[in-house]
């Protein structure tokens, strides 16, 4: 973690182009879309379908690379970095909680959970000691032999959230994480990942449709045709009916 | 922890692990075992092989018959020792026996002829000077005398003649030898010149009579050593030393077609064989038999001893 | 990873069958039908198996060891005068008819042996001694003939069994009587019938007056005497073709006398066209099966090796990952697809229908292949997981 900036800025996107393809088929994703996030900030991007939010957390989280514009992680440019320092950027600094929660069926919840630390390259024992340690935080202690499917669909968002913290990332990027849960399932889940991330060396960015848990963020960026249009401090003062 | 994996990689590597072996077993070539008898073994090099067969010495007597007759008695039996001189076979003899008889009372009457003759030439010369007698008549009384003389020698000499005749009829061994085939019986008929119904050899000394292929008779010189294995005589492997030293006795100079024997009514020349013969002292521990054959090795590395 | 790589596969186990299965199965057809086919092909040199000689003498035009040409009976004389040479037997072969006693003809194979030593006589008998043989019109069959020419006999229950010949059966050949005196245990042979064995100086009885009986000559190199060597002087010093007795058939040189009858069985007849396509079908739809089925291991794991990819594991620990997970599926599936096969073989062998011979290169065959279908579909999927957006974890 010391080799990123101390600046308050977590996250920050300045003139980010991005489209697909070409021609006539070409498709413009983001249009100039600025965006900020500081240390200790759970910041939400919301907007209508196809507006470009999950192309924006994408370039965020470094899984793309936009055509135009920069890119700022706690202080290190990802636009210029090739794919393995991608790669090894986001192996580092980034945690993932999937919108399919993503884990992998034919291993055990700690098997799941320890995968981030081994991609890293920790010792087994080093790995199974931390997956248990978070397992112990998100309540699922006791589950840890059992498979995935086994669970609950909020248990195994919370399989997804030991995973992407287990590494304990700068960055904790949740792509529509409640989508799959219920009411208050998925504001267990919010209230988990908001406790778990209050920290100042941390950022959380949620992409989400869901505006029963808008009250969870601490600021909420709105998309509109690939650029944000306006952030709020409150989500009162969004607009629920163009959602 | 025990895992239904590791069962899993277990029959893995046990199936993998039979099949390796039975691939030993199916590609592993079966083992050249010995045969179960001792060949003949070569163990020196500048070798050459030839088959041979045992005969007698002297080569076997095909005794023959001179005259065509009903055998009236057989005198010997095979493996009877016979002398130069002893009856074998006594042909019916009882024609020229009558006609014996014939002649010995034709001798008798010639001599009672020529005895009256001679008494009257001796009466009438005795008194030829009597004048009892002409000249003329005293001539004819004498000549008559002598025709009477010449009668009786030519009566005897019949006589003779059918003795020698009956003595024919009896076959007798030519030479000292032992009875190795008779081929007929009391009663059977002999015709003159046929299949020998006797056949003698001297077997109590043996020679071997040995084929060697023509491309084979370059290699071949005079006085090389050999060694014979009798056929039939291969112990079980492991057995003692049974190789006959052979002694070199001629080549025969004349290089003849080898018949190969078919059992069929033809025969027919197969190939060319130069004959070499060897001889060998008959071993005291066991029995060797006329027209057994022999693997015989001639050894043409040694030095042939000049004669 | 490894490990996790490891549970991963072996964590469905549905799956894990099912892929387990398409390897297995295309294993054991890949190693049973090749087995198959080569033991039906090593049939063609039976004779070489059956009759045991370092060295076999033959006339020159001969090809393979069903194809006898006849020799003169001073050939044998010829060969046992060459430097080298321990030993020389003569072997007669022809394939003849024999009347059996309910009148049937069938085909044999005479083998004349040589009376005095015995020598390329059968290794086992079941029944009997060799030196029966000895006896007047006696002969030893094999138990294929012994069954194959035995009784027809009808049960009480009306169902029709055959008594096999035993020892003390009678059949003719050539009009002449034929007593067994005893059963061997030789393998089959593709072409002439079972084997039946007499003494070579009977064999002219036996076979219709026939001028020259010495088919071939069995010769023993003296010890230290190298046998393809001395085949080569046989071969100066008489003019007649020498042949060494392995049966390896995969090595190139020209002395075996059974990979010349293999490789000529393999030109000039349509055997190894005909059952050749059924193992070329074998392997194929073994490549296939297995191919498909590890495939779609690969392509339903696709999803998770993307989230573990956006997770920033690197293109090669996933590579590593997908081919410990493909080389361990396809050495199980190996070792139980071989372990059936050889089980199957097994089963065959002792009822000695139909052939199996499982070369050594049969089972590396086969194993090679297995990873190697296993290694393209690894490689497939890795090529599909690096072709595969990080992003796309995004959308559902």
């Amino acid at each position: 973690m010391s080799a990123l900036s101390a600046h308050s800025v977590a996250v920050r996107t300045r003139g980010i182009d991005m489209f697909f393809g070409d021609g006539e088929t070409k498709v413009t994703a983001l249009k100039q879309a600025d965006f900020e996030a500081n240390r200790g900030e759970l910041v939400m991007l919301v907007g209508p379908s196809g507006c470009g939010k999950t192309t924006l957390l994408s370039v965020i989280a470094g899984t793309l690379t936009p055509q135009a514009g920069t890119v700022e992680v706690f202080g290190q440019r990802l636009d210029g970095l090739g794919q393995e320092e991608l790669t090894a950027f986001r192996r580092k600094h980034l945690g993932f909680v999937f919108q399919s929660f993503n884990l992998i069926p034919t291993l055990s919840v700690l098997e799941n959970v320890m995968v981030p630390l081994l991609i890293q390259g920790a010792a087994q024992s080093v790995a199974e000691a931390k997956a248990r340690a978070i397992l112990e935080k998100v309540g699922l202690m006791g589950r840890e032999d059992g498979r995935p499917n086994a669970l609950s669909g909020g248990q195994q968002q919370r399989v997804a959230i030991a995973r992407a913290l287990v590494h304990e990332p700068s960055l904790l990027i949740c792509d529509e994480p409640t989508s799959a849960l219920d009411k208050d399932t998925g504001a267990q889940i919010m209230q988990m990942v908001r406790d778990l991330s209050r920290s100042p060396d941390r950022c959380v960015v949620v992409v989400t449709h869901d505006h029963r848990i808008f009250r969870f963020a601490d600021r909420i960026a709105e998309m509109e045709d690939g650029r944000i249009r306006r952030v709020v401090d409150d989500p009162s003062q969004l607009d629920a009916t163009h959602l | 922890m025990f895992k239904k994996r590791h069962l899993l990689i277990a029959l893995a590597l046990a199936g993998a692990g039979a099949a390796l072996q039975l691939t030993r077993g199916t590609a592993s070539e079966t083992p050249t075992l010995p045969p179960a008898y001792a060949p003949a073994t070569r163990d020196k090099d500048g070798l050459i092989a030839a088959a041979g067969l045992v005969e007698a010495v002297a080569e076997n007597t095909q005794l023959g018959s001179p005259t065509s007759g009903t055998v009236q008695k057989v005198h010997v039996k095979v493996w009877d020792k016979v002398k130069a001189g002893d009856p074998v076979i006594t042909l019916d003899d009882r024609d020229l026996a009558a006609q014996l008889q014939v002649q010995l009372a034709g001798v008798v009457a010639a001599e009672a002829t020529a005895e009256r003759a001679d008494d009257a030439a001796k009466r009438w010369t005795g008194i030829k000077d009597s004048g009892a007698v002409s000249a003329g008549d005293l001539l004819a009384y004498q000549v008559a005398a002598k025709e009477a003389r010449a009668r009786l020698a030519l009566a005897k000499a019949q006589v003779d003649q059918t003795r020698v005749l009956l003595d024919r009829l009896v076959l007798r061994a030519p030479i000292d030898a032992t009875v190795l085939q008779v081929n007929v019986r009391v009663g059977e008929f002999v015709a003159a010149g046929l299949k020998a119904p006797v056949v003698l050899g001297d077997i109590a000394r043996l020679q071997i009579r040995c084929d060697l292929d023509e491309q084979l008779a370059p290699r071949m010189r005079a006085g090389l050593p050999a060694k014979g294995y009798l056929k039939g005589e291969s112990s079980r492997v492991g057995g003692g030393e049974r190789a006959i030293p052979l002694k070199f006795v001629r080549i025969e100079p004349y290089v003849i077609p080898k018949v190969s024997l078919t059992g069929g009514s033809a025969e027919r020349v197969d190939t060319r064989v130069l004959q070499v013969i060897y001889q060998f002292d008959r071993p005291a521990d066991r029995a060797i038999f006329v027209g057994q054959q022999m693997d015989v090795y001639i050894d043409t590395t040694a030095d042939a001893p000049r004669k | 990873m490894y490990r996790l790589a490891l549970n991963m596969l072996f964590g469905d186990r549905a799956k894990l069958a099912m892929l387990l299965c398409g390897l297995a199965f295309s294993a054991l057809l890949m190693a049973q039908q090749t087995s198959v086919f080569f033991g039906i092909m090593s049939w063609t040199y039976t004779p070489v198996h059956n009759i045991r000689a370092r060295i076999w003498v033959s006339d020159p035009m001969v090809e393979q060891a069903n194809d006898a040409k006849p020799l003169r009976d001073t050939d044998l004389y010829r060969v046992r005068s060459v430097d080298g040479v321990a030993w020389a037997a003569p072997l007669h072969t022809s394939f003849v008819q024999a009347r059996m006693q309910d009148g049937n003809f069938k085909l044999i194979t005479l083998i004349g042996l040589d009376a005095d030593t015995f020598a390329g006589a059968p290794a086992t008998l079941s029944a009997g001694r060799i030196e029966d043989l000895r006896l007047p019109n006696t002969v030893i069959v094999d138990e294929w003939g012994a069954q194959l020419m035995g009784r027809p006999v009808v049960g009480p229950d009306g169902k029709e069994t055959t008594v096999p010949l035993k020892v003390g059966d009678t059949f003719e050949v050539n009009d002449l009587e034929a007593r067994i005196v005893g059963i061997c245990k030789v393998r089959r042979a593709f072409t002439g019938g079972p084997f039946v064995y007499t003494t070579y100086d009977r064999t002219k009885q036996y076979t219709l007056g026939a001028r020259r009986t010495l088919s071939f000559m069995l010769v023993e190199p003296q010890p230290g005497v190298d046998a393809s060597a001395l085949c080569d002087r046989i071969e100066a010093d008489t003019g007649l073709k020498a042949w060494t007795s392995d049966t390896v058939i995969w090595d190139w040189s020209d002395r075996s006398l059974a990979r010349n009858t293999f490789w000529w069985f393999w030109k000039n007849t349509g055997i190894p066209f005909s059952f050749g396509t059924a193992v070329a079908l074998g392997l194929f739809v073994g490549i296939a099966v297995s191919g498909q089925t590890f495939y779609s291991f690969v392509l339903e794991n696709l999803k998770y090796f993307a989230a573990i990819k956006a997770m920033g594991a690197g293109m090669g620990v996933i590579a590593r990952m997908l081919l410990v997970q493909a080389f361990t599926a396809g050495l199980l599936g190996f070792g139980l697809g071989v372990g059936m096969a050889q089980a199957i073989g097994r089963a065959m062998i002792e009822k000695g229908m139909p052939p199996f011979v499982m070369f050594p290169q049969i089972f590396w065959a086969t194993l090679a292949l297995v990873l190697g279908i296993s290694l393209v579909s690894a490689v497939i999927g890795i090529i599909k997981v690096s072709r595969v957006d990080a992003a796309t974890v995004f959308r559902g």
